[in-house]
């Protein structure tokens, strides 16, 4: 046998590529141990880190949402809060940082800059600004070196050079925050100013070295007794254990051993880039046999429908309806596999070639989702076959489909598929946190959870959910103070099922309808979440080709016993919004809903979100109401982090699960909303080709 | 049944196993194995190789590819399961299809990263005259759904005369190699012709960055 070597380059399109590796602070930001530098991560790059020593322990989650600008959203442990053996307390608190300038950028003598803010909008305790300059020595060497403010100020501190744009720059305003979750604008940039700096020596692909000068003099804890700074340097090391795992060390202050994880995750590189999904029936021609269906195991049915069903059955696509008229078949199909309305539809087309005599010249497919059919492709026949495995065969059958709103019901044969019953039913365990409850950063319930569902008819459907926990009757957790004027919207939430027995999660009937061209609607009524039962209405225009979407909604809730039985308590109320999504071209998305919230109160919900077109989704919101601050409570408004993750970008299987996490900073009863599951925003746009279906269109043929 | 089957389920439950439709790859199964393909603790799960089945050598010449996928030495026969336009479509027993335009690579399903889809024309006729300049394009996903479409300018040499061993046993065949560059991508691949008739009986192609090459050898 003939040995050769096989050689094979993958040419990185990227230009940093030779870059260091990038190292974590303590804070889970990029930079030293302490210290910032003007580092950035990947764009898209989703971190998440601990960084732990006997004064602090710091959790942090990173977001790069553009290649110069990253968040972070932090859940701090203090010790000795105020004083030697006084109580713990915990703090939250965001981060902003932007990259103006990138090394090389104006010549080689151009170190990258950046400029941040620490703790920007929590209480405070960990307030810095600074502005830091990065530059790569030799290739394994990065020196940097800053300035900072507040706390990064307070090492040999000196007169902020900013005073000379005026005297509020002067001092810096050390009064209480109060309620704190405000920007602290008056802040910013304010009070004594010290030089930080420090280098990093990469020893080893594996293995790095930092040294730091750290211009925090942890002044307060000082004061307080708390901590003792004996020197302001600090050295460590990065491990860089896997791939996407670095673990840390350092010494710091001359005063205590800190260690350190970091998470990396990137939505924009998937180790399984096409999905191991197995392979679809391929095109047949027009006037050869149907023998390919016998490798998929297909056995040809006795009708033409009976034949569509059972070539879509391997596919988790289940035939709703199917009509032929002349030379034009019309299809709808509901996809229960694939996370893209594409990919499915690239599927039922190649199935429907195998299937549908020669005569037919022109398929119409209509996805289906919730019982509602979302939109209508026609794609010629003609081009499946020519197309058909071509390097440009995305995009071009892109160009030659005919792409619109689905056609009405009247003139389909609808089919009952004997593979999808109606009744399905689940029993398993569950797992929930409860995050940031009062003074406990995270609980953990366990138990046991029944599902079932009932599919009426294809757009109408009960379904339900009992939940047993293991944990018995629990104990309430050390409950927030919410002495304001309004009801306990959400202030109640930990107060529900903690009694042991067996909960309702949900119970509804759902009713999903086509009011029109590009509107839906949906009707849910029964126990609609935890806390709430009650009718839930809802109208959306969205056409196809549209990047925004418009809805109304309007909700009776009713507040549940907190047994979260069949019973309820005195409490109701309406709520109602009006909300416009927009996606941009460029990932980026937008929503703002404007309303009623549960509590009677009065304003608007903001996101932002950035959304990859393989499922990753990473944002943020904020709600102001007519809730006055102080009536909010700790935190003064509604704001929090949200990730979706889809669960086939790590199994490599075709899956439409996700799992999304929200973070609020704090659930409290102002800008409170209704959970109702199932809204039409997402169920639709994912079958519109202005929408996940035409963004993940390069699925298409896989 | 149901009932039964609910009894049976629960007697399962407090390991991690989940019954019903609703719980097939449920909340717990699911979360054990992202955690597992998160930290490198478990590979998502590779298509295995099968061996090669009795039925697939007897189906005779002409209707079973044997291919090799270098990198992790699997191999498995494949079967004809279609022809459009000249490109024959072949499938493994595991549900992977390899299609082909005159013995040259066109397009993948089923694998990590595959192969969506090329313009080869004129490849083949160069491989068989032994020389001669291409252009191919080759399509790939990207991580974030999109295709990315690489144009390759290749050169094709005749490397001369070699004896290759196949289930055939061994033979004397002419070795000619291609050797393609653009921007994205850079590679050679090798192609062994009957020194009596000329056609392509092995070849050693790429199929994708992260997957590698396949050796192809037609029975």
């Amino acid at each position: 046998m003939t040995k050769s070597i096989a050689i094979l380059t993958a040419l990185l399109a990227g230009t940093n590529a030779a870059a260091q590796d990038l190292t974590y602070t303590l804070y889970g930001t990029p930079g030293l141990i302490e210290m910032p530098t003007a580092q950035a991560a990947p764009d898209g790059q989703v971190t998440g880190s601990l960084g732990l020593f006997k004064q602090q322990q710091r959790g942090s989650f990173s977001f790069q949402l553009t290649p110069r600008l990253s968040g972070t959203f932090r859940y701090a442990g203090i010790a000795e809060n105020t004083g030697p053996g006084t109580d713990d307390t915990f703090d939250r608190s965001f981060d902003l940082r932007y990259r103006f300038l990138d090394e090389g950028q104006f010549g080689d003598w151009t170190p990258a800059m950046a400029i941040g803010l620490q703790d920007f909008m929590g209480t405070g305790k960990l307030s810095s600004e600074y502005i830091v300059a990065s530059k790569s020595i030799t290739p394994a060497l990065i020196a940097s070196a800053g300035i900072g403010w507040g706390r990064m100020g307070t090492q040999d501190g000196f007169a902020n050079p900013f005073s000379v744009l005026g005297d509020h720059f002067t001092e810096r305003d050390t009064s209480g925050v109060g309620l704190g979750g405000k920007p602290s604008f008056n802040k910013f940039f304010t009070g004594d100013a010290a030089l930080f700096g420090g280098i990093s020596w990469q020893y080893s692909d594996k293995l790095t070295f930092k040294a730091e000068y750290s211009s925090d003099a942890y002044a307060t804890e000082a004061n307080l007794g708390t901590f003792d700074v004996k020197t302001p340097v600090n050295v460590g090391l990065s491990y860089r254990w896997k791939p996407e795992v670095t673990l840390d060390a350092a010494y710091l202050y001359g005063a205590q051993i800190a260690v350190g994880a970091t998470f990396d995750l990137n939505p924009r590189d998937r180790a399984v880039v096409s999905g191991v999904e197995t392979a679809p029936v391929p095109v047949r021609v027009r006037g050869q046999n149907t023998a390919a269906m016998a490798s998929w195991g297909i056995t040809s049915g006795t009708t033409v429908s009976d034949a569509v069903r059972i070539g879509l059955r391997p596919e988790g696509i289940a035939l709703n309806g199917l009509t032929i008229d002349v030379n034009t078949a019309r299809i709808r199909y509901t996809n229960t596999r694939f996370r893209s309305e594409a990919q499915a539809l690239g599927r039922v087309a190649r199935v429907l070639t195998q299937t549908l005599p020669d005569r037919i010249s022109r398929f119409t497919l209509e996805p289906m989702q919730a019982g509602i059919a979302l939109s209508s492709t026609t794609l010629q026949r003609g081009d499946l076959e020519r197309l058909e495995n071509t390097a440009r065969a995305a995009s071009d059958l892109r160009a030659a489909a005919d792409f619109g709103d689905a056609g009405r019901t009247s003139p389909l044969a609808t089919i009952t598929d004997p593979d999808h019953p109606a009744f399905t039913w689940g029993i398993g365990p569950y797992a929930s946190l409860i995050m940031f409850n009062g003074n406990d950063p995270v609980q953990v319930d366990i138990g046991l959870e029944l599902k079932a569902r009932y599919q009426i008819s294809p757009n109408m459907l009960i379904k339900g959910g009992i939940r047993q926990s293991a944990l018995g009757k629990r104990t309430l957790a050390e409950e927030f103070d919410a002495p304001n004027d309004y009801y306990d919207v959400r202030t109640d939430g930990p107060k529900y099922g903690v009694h042991g027995g067996p909960v309702i999660t949900d119970l509804t009937l759902s009713h999903y309808g086509r009011s029109g061209a590009d509107i839906y609607s949906r009707v849910t009524v029964g126990y609609l979440e935890q806390m709430y039962g009650g009718i839930s209405a809802e109208l959306l225009w969205k056409p196809v080709d549209s990047r925004l979407a418009i809805g109304a909604e309007l909700n009776y809730a009713h507040q549940r016993d907190f047994d979260m039985g069949f019973g309820f308590q005195d409490f109701d109320t309406v709520t109602g919004h009006l909300s416009a999504h927009y996606s941009f071209d460029n990932g980026f998305h937008t929503e703002v809903s404007a309303g009623r919230y549960l509590a009677g109160d009065w304003g608007a919900t903001f996101a932002l979100d950035r959304e990859f077109d393989n499922g990753w989704k990473v944002g943020a919101y904020f709600t102001l109401t007519d809730m006055p601050f102080e009536e909010y409570g700790e935190g003064s408004f509604d704001k929090g982090i949200r990730v979706t993750v889809p669960t086939d970008f790590f199994l490599g299987n075709a899956s439409r699960s996700e799992v999304s996490t929200s973070l609020a900073s704090l659930s409290r009863d102002g800008g409170a909303r209704l959970e109702v599951d199932g809204r039409l925003y997402d169920i639709v746009r994912d079958g519109h080709v202005g929408g996940p279906m035409g963004d993940t269109w390069g699925r298409v043929w896989r | 049944m149901m009932i039964r089957n609910v009894a049976i389920c629960m007697a399962f439950l407090g390991g991690t196993i989940a019954c019903g439709p609703l719980n097939k790859g449920g909340m717990s199964a699911r979360a054990l194995e992202t955690v597992g393909v998160m930290t490198g603790l478990r590979k998502a799960a590779p298509p295995a190789p099968s061996a090669i089945p009795t039925a697939a050598l007897a189906a005779g010449p002409g209707n079973v590819l044997m291919v090799t996928l270098l990198r992790r030495g699997a191999v498995a026969p494949l079967t004809r399961v279609g022809e459009n336009n000249g490109v024959v479509t072949w499938r493994t027993a595991k549900g992977v299809t390899l299609s082909f335009q005159d013995d040259i690579l066109t397009a993948s399903r089923g694998l990590n990263e595959d192969l969506m889809g090329a313009d080869v024309d004129g490849v083949a006729a160069a491989i068989r005259a032994g020389t001669g300049t291409t252009q191919r394009v080759h399509s790939f996903l990207d991580s974030e759904d999109q295709i990315k479409a690489r144009a390759l300018t290749c050169t094709v040499t005749t490397i001369g005369p070699e004896t290759i061993t196949t289930v055939a046993g061994p033979s004397e065949a002419i070795k000619v190699d291609e050797t393609c560059d653009g921007s994205a991508l850079r590679f050679t691949n090798n192609y062994w012709l009957d020194a009596i008739g000329g056609n392509i009986v092995q070849s050693q192609q790429v199929l994708a960055p992260s997957v590698g090459f396949i050796r192809v050898n037609p029975l």
